[in-house]
C-alpha cells in the first residue's frame, strides 16, 4: 500500500508518524513526570498523616516491652487520623506486622482480618506504591528505635482523582496540540513538497514518457540547483545518450533483420529438408513393407498350396524351409514396423474383452511344436483366480506372450519352459484385477549386469552369437514398450548364466468383463469349414500371381472369378456385370484401389455387393482413408482361413465344425484330411524327423485319445505317406493362419 | 502537727516519688483485697495531657509492682484525647480499658452506655476494701460530677474549678485591692494596667480570661458569671434562657473584662493553655484559671513567679458567687475485657496514698489529702480558701452537670459569647442563639 502511494502521501505519512511518535513520547514522559510528582506528593502527605502515629509508637515502645500492644492500640489513633484527613483523600490507615497481619486499622472491625485483595504489600514494603484505579497505598516502616529492624509498616490509602484528571487533561492537551501541529505540518509539507519536489518530478516523468515514446528532443528544465536539478541534468544527459544509442540501434536493427531473414530461410529450408527426409523414411518403410509383403504373400501362399499338393518328402522339406524362411522374414518386417510405430508414438492399443485362458492356450499351441523340436517341455499354468474375461488389447498381449515364449524356447536347450498366468489384487467391488504373466525357462540365463540392457533396442546378451540365435535384437525392446502401452511393467529374474530366467509381466487394474459376442462369433473360426453358395467374385490386382493365389485358396468353392489388372479395368467390368464380391489390391498402376473404391461408391451408391480390400500396406493412413469406402480390409500376406472367415460374413455360406467330407461335401480329391491342430503339429514334427515308429505311435495315440471313432473308420485305409502329406498340409494352413492373425 | 506532716512529706513522699527505686507498697497492701488477682493482665489507660495525668505516669510502676498488671499509658492532648476516647467508646472496640472523663462528656457516654457503672466494683469486697479506700473522703461536689442519674460512672482523680489567680506582688505594689465583684475586676484591670504601663511594665497585662469558642472553653468562666448575675443557660424545663436581662448584664461585664484596655492582644481568642502560659511566665497580672493550675507554678523550676501569686474565689455578682467545678475522673470502658483490673487501677490512682504521691502535680478530690498535705505545704492562703469554697459550694449549672446535649449546646453558646467579645450586640446575639439552641434541644 505504502509502496504504491505517491511521494507526497508518503512524506505526509512520515511527517504525521514522526509527529505522532514525538508527541506521544513527550506526552508519556510528561505523564510519567506528573505521576512521579503526584506520587511524591502523596508520599509526603502520607508521611505527614502517619507522623504522629509513628511518634506515639516510639514513645509507647519506650515504656512498654510489648510491641504487639503498642501497634494494636494504634487502631484508635488510625481512626482519629483517618477522620482528621478524610477530606484530604485518606481512605484507609492500617498497620501490618512483619507477618502482614492487620494489627491496627481505622476500621477496627478489620483488625485481624486478611489484607484486602489488590493491595501489593511486597511492593509497598519495597518503597513503591500500590495502585488500583484512583486509589493509592503508601507505606512507612515502623521503627521503635533507629537501631532495630522495623516492627511493622503503616500503610495509608488515598483516593486521588487528581492524577487521573491531570493525566486526562494532559492527554486532551496533547491530542489538541497534535491535531494543530498535524494540520500545520501537513499543510507546510504539502506546500513544500508540491512546489519543490512533486512538480519537478512530474515534469521529469512527462519528459521520461516523451523519451519512451520516441521524443528525444523534448526540452528538460535544469534550472533547479538541488537534487531534483541534478536528476533533471542526468535525464538530459540520458536523453542525449538514448538519442545516440537509438540511432545506433536503428542501424543494428536493419542488420539484424537482414540476418534473421537469412537465418529463417535457412532454418525453413533445413526443416523442409528434415520433414522431406522423414516423409521419405516413412514412405520408404511403407514401400519396403509393401514391396516385401507383396512377394511374401505369394511365396507363403503358394508354398502353402504346394505343400498341400506335394508328396515328395524332399520337396516337402524344401517347401517347409521356404515357408519357415518366409515367416521369419515376415516376422522381421513386422518387428521393424512395430518398433518404428512405437518409437514414433503411432502405436495404439485397442481394448476389447478377451479370455486370458484361451489366449494362453493359443500361445501354448503355437509353440508346442517348436518346444517339441528342441525336446523341451512346454508347461502352462493358469490360476483359478483368473477371471474368465478381461478388458485389454488381447492382440498386443498375445504379441508380448509370444515374444517372451519364443525367446524362452530359443534360449533353452534342455529342460522346460513354463507359462504362468495369474491374477492378483482382485477388487470385486470395482471389478478390477492385476494380470500377471510369466515365462520361466531353464535356459542359459542372463547375467545380472545385463538384465537391464536386454530391453534396449538392438541389444543382445553379450557373448551371444547372433548367428546362433538370430533375431534383430528388437524383440524384448518391443515387448517392454508394448507392456508399457498396456500400463504394465516387465522385469526379469535370473540367477545368472546357466540358471535359467523368468520374465514377469504385470498389468494392473484390468477391468473384469463379460464375454464379447463378437469374439464368440469368431472364436474357433480356424477350425470351421465353409460351404459357400455359388458366387461371382471380381479380383482386382496388378500382379497375376496374387490373383492366382486367391483363386487357388478359393478353388474348392463354387465361385466364378472375374479378373482385372487395375481399377480402370475393374470399372469396365462393373459396367458390364455385377459381381457378388469384389476383392481388390490397394496399390496398382493407372488407378489404385483407393481411387477404385471412391469410383465404385460414387457410381454405385446403392450397390448390393461388398468390397474387400487386400493390401500389403501397413500404414494406418491407408486403413483410415479406406475404412469407410469398403466393407473389409485384410492385410497381406493373407491366409486362407482368414480370407474365408471374412468372406463368410458377406456371402451365403454354410459353416460347420465338422471336417468336410471330400465326397459328401463335394470337395476336391486332394483337399486332405483335417486333424486337430496339436495332433497335426506332432505328426508333422515326427514326419520331418523321419521317425516312422514315432509317427505310428502318434497315430495310435490320436486314434485312441481324440478321434477314436473317426480314425477307426478312415485311418486304416490311408497309406503312411498320405497321412504325412495330409498332416503337413494342415499344419501349414494353421501356421499361415496364425501368422496372418498376428500381422 | 503540721510540722510533723511536713517532715513526713519530705521524708516519705520523695522516696515514693523516685519512680524507679523500690517503693514501699505497704500503703496499698494494707487494703484487705488481693491486688494480684489480675496478675499478668495488660491494661490500656488513656490519659489527658493535664499535669495531673502527667504526674501519675512516673508512678505506674508502683501499680505494676503491686498488682502484676502491665499498664500501657497513653497520654494525649485534650482535643486528641477526646476524639480517641469517643472513637473507642463509640466503636465498642474496648481498646482502652480506662478512659479519662469530665462531666461534659459523661452524660453522652452514659446515654450510650459506653461506661461501666462503678458501684458494683465499690460494693465487691474482693475488689474494694471500703475501710481502706475511704470513698466518702472524695468531695461530694466532685462525685456529683461523676454521677448521672444516681449512677456512679467515674471516680474523680483531679478536682478543680475556676478561681481568680493574681499577682499579689503587683496588686500590693500598686496598692490595688484584689477585686471581689465583676465590676471591680473591670476597674482593677484598668487601674492595674495603667499602673503597670506607668511603671514601665507594659508587657504585663492586667487581666484575661477564657474567650475562645468551644463547649469546654469560654463557657467554663462565662456561665459562672451569668449565674452570679442571676441568669441561667437553661431553665428547669431545659429551655434556653441565656438571653435574659441577667445574662445580658453578665455578658456585658464579661466582655468588658476580657476586652479593651488592660487586656492582652488577641484577647478575644484566648485558650486556657495560653492563659496558663502567660500567667506562668509573668505576662499576666490576673486571670480566671482552674484551681489545679497551682501545680504548674508552685516551684521556682516551674515558674519565675512561683512565690508571687495567690488566688481568690471567683468574683461575686448580684446573685452570688459561682464557679464551674471540674473533675478529671477515670472511668471503665463498658467494652473492656479487663474491668476488674481496670477498677483496681482506678482504685489505686484515686486512693489517698497515690494522691499523696501526686501532691506536686495533682489536685485531688480527697479533702483529707488537701488538709494533710496541701494546706500545710502551700503558702497561698487565698488559694486554700478558694479550694475550700469549691469543696463546699462549687456546683455547676445544670447544663454542665452531665447533660448529653451540652457538647452541642455549649458549642453554640460559646460561639455567641465569642461574637459578643468581638463586638456583636449582646442582646441580639443571645436572642438569636437562644433560637438556635431551642432547635437543637428540640432535635435531641
Amino acid at each position: 500500500m505504502i509502496r504504491e502511494s505517491k511521494i507526497l502521501a508518503r512524506l505526509m505519512l512520515i511527517v504525521s508518524g514522526v509527529m505522532f511518535i514525538v508527541l506521544s513520547a513527550s506526552t508519556v514522559v510528561f505523564i510519567k513526570e506528573v505521576r512521579s510528582e503526584h506520587i511524591q506528593n502523596l508520599r509526603t502527605a502520607a508521611d505527614n498523616v502517619v507522623a504522629p502515629m509513628l511518634k506515639e509508637i516510639r514513645n509507647l515502645a519506650q515504656t512498654s516491652d510489648n510491641i504487639d500492644w503498642v501497634l494494636k492500640v494504634q487502631s484508635i489513633n488510625a481512626r482519629r487520623l483517618y477522620e482528621d484527613h478524610d477530606s484530604s483523600g485518606v481512605i484507609e490507615i492500617l498497620i501490618l506486622d512483619q507477618e502482614n497481619r492487620i494489627v491496627a486499622h481505622n476500621d477496627i472491625s478489620l483488625v485481624g482480618k486478611p489484607i484486602r485483595e489488590g493491595l501489593n504489600v511486597r511492593s509497598i514494603r519495597n518503597g513503591s506504591i500500590s495502585n488500583e484505579g484512583e486509589k493509592y497505598w503508601i507505606g512507612d516502616p515502623v521503627y521503635v528505635d533507629s537501631q532495630s529492624e522495623p516492627v511493622g509498616i503503616v500503610i495509608v490509602g488515598f483516593h486521588d482523582a487528581d492524577l487521573r484528571h491531570h493525566v486526562i487533561t494532559v492527554l486532551q492537551t496533547a491530542a489538541t496540540l497534535f491535531l494543530i501541529f498535524f494540520m500545520l505540518a501537513l499543510g507546510l509539507t504539502y506546500f513544500f513538497v508540491t512546489r519543490q519536489i512533486t512538480r519537478p518530478i512530474i515534469q521529469l516523468v512527462e519528459t521520461s514518457k516523451a523519451i519512451s515514446a520516441g521524443d528525444y528532443e523534448r526540452p528538460v528544465d535544469v534550472s533547479s540547483l538541488d537534487e531534483i536539478g541534478d536528476l533533471a541534468r542526468s535525464m538530459q544527459q540520458l536523453q542525449a545518450a538514448i538519442r545516440d544509442k537509438v540511432a545506433d540501434l536503428e542501424g543494428y536493427k536493419a542488420q539484424l533483420e537482414e540476418e534473421v531473414k537469412k537465418r529463417t530461410g535457412e532454418y525453413l529450408a533445413a526443416k523442409e529438408e528434415a520433414e522431406d527426409s522423414n516423409r521419405a523414411k516413412s514412405r520408404f518403410l511403407a514401400n519396403m513393407s509393401h514391396e516385401l509383403r507383396t512377394p511374401l504373400n505369394a511365396v507363403l501362399g503358394f508354398s502353402e498350396i504346394l505343400h498341400a499338393q506335394e508328396s515328395s518328402k524332399e520337396k516337402l522339406n524344401y517347401l517347409s524351409s521356404i515357408n519357415s524362411a518366409g515367416n521369419t522374414l515376415l516376422a522381421l518386417i513386422n518387428e521393424v514396423l512395430d518398433f518404428s510405430k512405437i518409437e514414433s508414438g503411432k502405436m495404439e492399443v485397442q481394448y476389447a474383452p478377451f479370455s486370458p485362458r484361451e489366449l494362453l492356450n493359443e500361445v501354448r499351441t503355437m509353440f508346442e511344436q517348436r518346444a517339441a523340436e528342441k525336446d523341451i517341455r512346454l508347461l502352462t499354468h493358469c490360476s483359478r483366480e483368473l477371471p474368465d474375461y478381461l478388458l485389454c488389447d488381447a492382440f498386443r498381449l498375445k504379441q508380448v506372450m509370444m515374444n517372451l515364449c519364443s525367446n524362452a524356447i530359443k534360449f533353452t536347450s534342455e529342460g522346460q519352459v513354463t507359462l504362468n498366468l495369474d491374477a492378483y489384487d482382485l477388487k470385486l467391488q470395482d471389478q478390477r484385477v492385476t494380470l500377471v504373466f510369466s515365462v520361466e525357462d531353464t535356459g542359459k540365463g542372463i547375467p545380472e549386469d545385463q538384465q537391464e540392457a536386454i530391453f534396449s533396442a538392438f541389444e543382445q546378451v553379450k557373448g551371444q552369437q547372433a548367428s546362433e540365435y538370430g533375431g534383430t535384437g528388437l524383440g524384448l525392446a518391443i515387448t517392454q514398450r508394448l507392456v508399457g502401452l498396456l500400463n504394465g511393467k516387465i522385469r526379469v529374474e535370473s540367477q545368472g548364466a546357466g540358471q535359467g530366467a523368468a520374465f514377469i509381466v504385470t498389468i494392473p487394474d484390468l477391468e473384469i468383463t463379460d464375454r464379447d459376442p463378437l469374439q464368440d462369433g469368431l472364436a474357433g473360426s480356424e477350425d470351421k469349414q465353409y460351404r459357400f453358395a455359388p458366387a461371382t467374385i471380381l479380383l482386382v490386382d496388378d500382379i497375376q500371381y496374387n490373383r492366382d493365389l486367391v483363386m487357388t485358396f478359393l478353388s474348392g468353392q463354387p465361385f466364378r472369378f472375374l479378373q482385372a489388372n487395375d481399377g480402370k479395368e475393374a470399372l469396365d467390368i462393373l459396367g458390364e456385370s455385377t459381381p457378388d464380391l469384389i476383392l481388390t489390391d490397394l496399390k496398382m498402376p493407372t488407378m489404385d484401389g483407393h481411387q477404385l473404391l471412391k469410383e465404385i461408391n460414387q457410381r454405385y451408391p446403392q450397390r448390393s455387393y461388398p468390397v474387400m480390400l487386400l493390401t500389403a500396406s501397413v500404414q494406418d493412413s491407408d486403413v483410415r482413408e479406406n475404412a469407410g469406402l469398403c466393407e473389409e480390409i485384410l492385410c497381406k500376406p493373407v491366409c486362407r482361413s482368414a480370407l474365408m472367415a471374412a468372406m463368410a460374413r458377406y456371402l451365403r455360406v454354410e459353416v460347420t465344425d465338422k471336417p468336410l467330407d471330400p465326397v459328401e461335401d463335394g470337395l476336391p480329391a486332394d483337399s486332405g484330411l483335417i486333424l486337430p491342430e496339436s495332433q497335426a503339429q506332432k505328426l508333422l514334427l515326427l514326419a520331418q524327423q523321419g521317425d516312422i515308429s514315432g509317427l505310428e505311435t502318434a497315430v495310435e495315440e490320436i486314434e485312441e485319445i481324440h478321434t477314436r471313432q473317426w480314425y477307426q473308420e478312415h485311418v486304416a485305409d490311408f497309406k503312411l505317406d498320405d497321412i504325412i502329406r495330409r498332416s503337413g498340409k494342415l499344419l501349414q494352413e494353421l501356421e499361415s493362419g496364425e501368422k496372418a492373425r498376428s500381422d | 502537727m503540721k510540722l510533723i506532716l511536713l517532715l513526713l512529706l519530705f521524708t516519705t513522699i520523695p522516696c515514693l516519688a523516685n519512680s524507679r527505686e523500690p517503693v514501699d507498697l505497704s500503703h496499698w497492701q494494707s487494703a484487705s483485697i488481693d491486688w494480684e488477682q489480675f496478675q499478668g493482665t495488660r491494661l490500656t489507660v488513656l490519659a489527658d495531657a493535664q499535669p495531673a495525668f502527667a504526674a501519675l505516669a512516673p508512678y505506674l510502676h508502683v501499680f505494676e509492682s503491686l498488682t502484676g498488671i502491665k499498664v500501657g499509658y497513653i497520654r494525649a492532648e485534650q482535643a486528641d484525647m477526646r476524639k480517641r476516647r469517643e472513637i473507642d467508646l463509640a466503636s465498642g472496640s474496648g481498646l482502652y480499658d480506662v478512659v479519662p472523663i469530665g462531666v461534659t462528656f459523661l452524660g453522652r457516654a452514659h446515654q450510650n452506655q459506653w461506661l461501666a457503672p462503678l458501684q458494683p466494683f465499690l460494693d465487691d469486697p474482693l475488689l474494694t476494701d471500703p475501710q481502706w479506700y475511704l470513698f466518702d473522703d472524695l468531695s461530694p461536689n466532685s462525685l456529683r460530677l461523676c454521677t448521672i442519674d444516681q449512677t456512679l460512672l467515674s471516680i474523680p482523680f483531679d478536682f478543680s474549678a475556676p478561681v481568680l489567680f493574681y499577682r499579689k506582688d503587683l496588686f500590693q505594689r500598686f496598692n490595688i485591692a484584689v477585686p471581689d465583684t465583676y465590676e471591680e475586676v473591670v476597674i482593677a484591670k484598668r487601674q492595674l494596667q495603667k499602673a503597670l504601663d506607668k511603671a514601665g511594665m507594659g508587657d504585663i497585662y492586667a487581666f484575661a480570661s477564657r474567650t475562645r469558642a468551644g463547649a469546654g472553653l469560654n463557657t467554663w468562666t462565662v456561665i459562672p458569671a451569668i449565674r452570679a448575675y442571676g441568669g441561667e443557660v437553661l431553665d428547669q424545663n431545659k429551655r434556653p434562657v441565656f438571653n435574659s436581662p441577667e445574662a445580658v448584664a453578665a455578658l456585658t461585664i464579661y466582655r468588658d473584662m476580657v476586652t479593651g484596655y488592660g487586656s492582652p492582644p488577641n484577647s478575644q481568642l484566648l485558650h486556657f493553655y495560653e492563659l496558663r502560659e502567660m500567667f506562668k511566665t509573668g505576662k499576666l497580672a490576673s486571670v480566671f484559671l482552674a484551681s489545679h493550675f497551682f501545680n504548674e507554678i508552685d516551684t521556682p523550676e516551674k515558674s519565675p513567679i512561683w512565690d508571687k501569686w495567690d488566688a481568690v474565689r471567683m468574683p461575686r455578682g448580684p446573685a452570688g458567687r459561682e464557679t464551674s467545678p471540674w473533675a478529671w475522673a477515670f472511668a471503665i470502658n463498658a467494652h473492656s475485657e479487663h474491668k476488674g483490673a481496670a477498677w483496681l487501677f482506678i482504685q489505686w490512682a484515686t486512693s489517698e496514698p497515690t494522691a499523696k504521691l501526686l501532691n506536686t502535680g495533682g489536685s485531688p478530690a480527697r479533702q483529707k489529702v488537701w488538709q494533710s498535705e496541701y494546706f500545710s505545704r502551700l503558702n497561698t492562703q487565698g488559694l486554700l480558701d478558694a479550694v475550700n469554697w469549691i469543696f463546699e459550694s462549687g456546683t455547676n449549672s445544670s447544663i454542665q452537670s452531665g447533660m448529653p446535649e451540652f457538647p452541642v449546646v455549649g458549642q453554640h453558646i460559646s460561639v455567641a459569647f465569642n461574637q459578643i467579645f468581638f463586638g456583636a450586640d449582646v442582646q441580639t446575639t443571645l436572642d438569636q442563639t437562644v433560637l438556635e439552641v431551642e432547635k437543637v434541644m428540640a432535635s435531641q
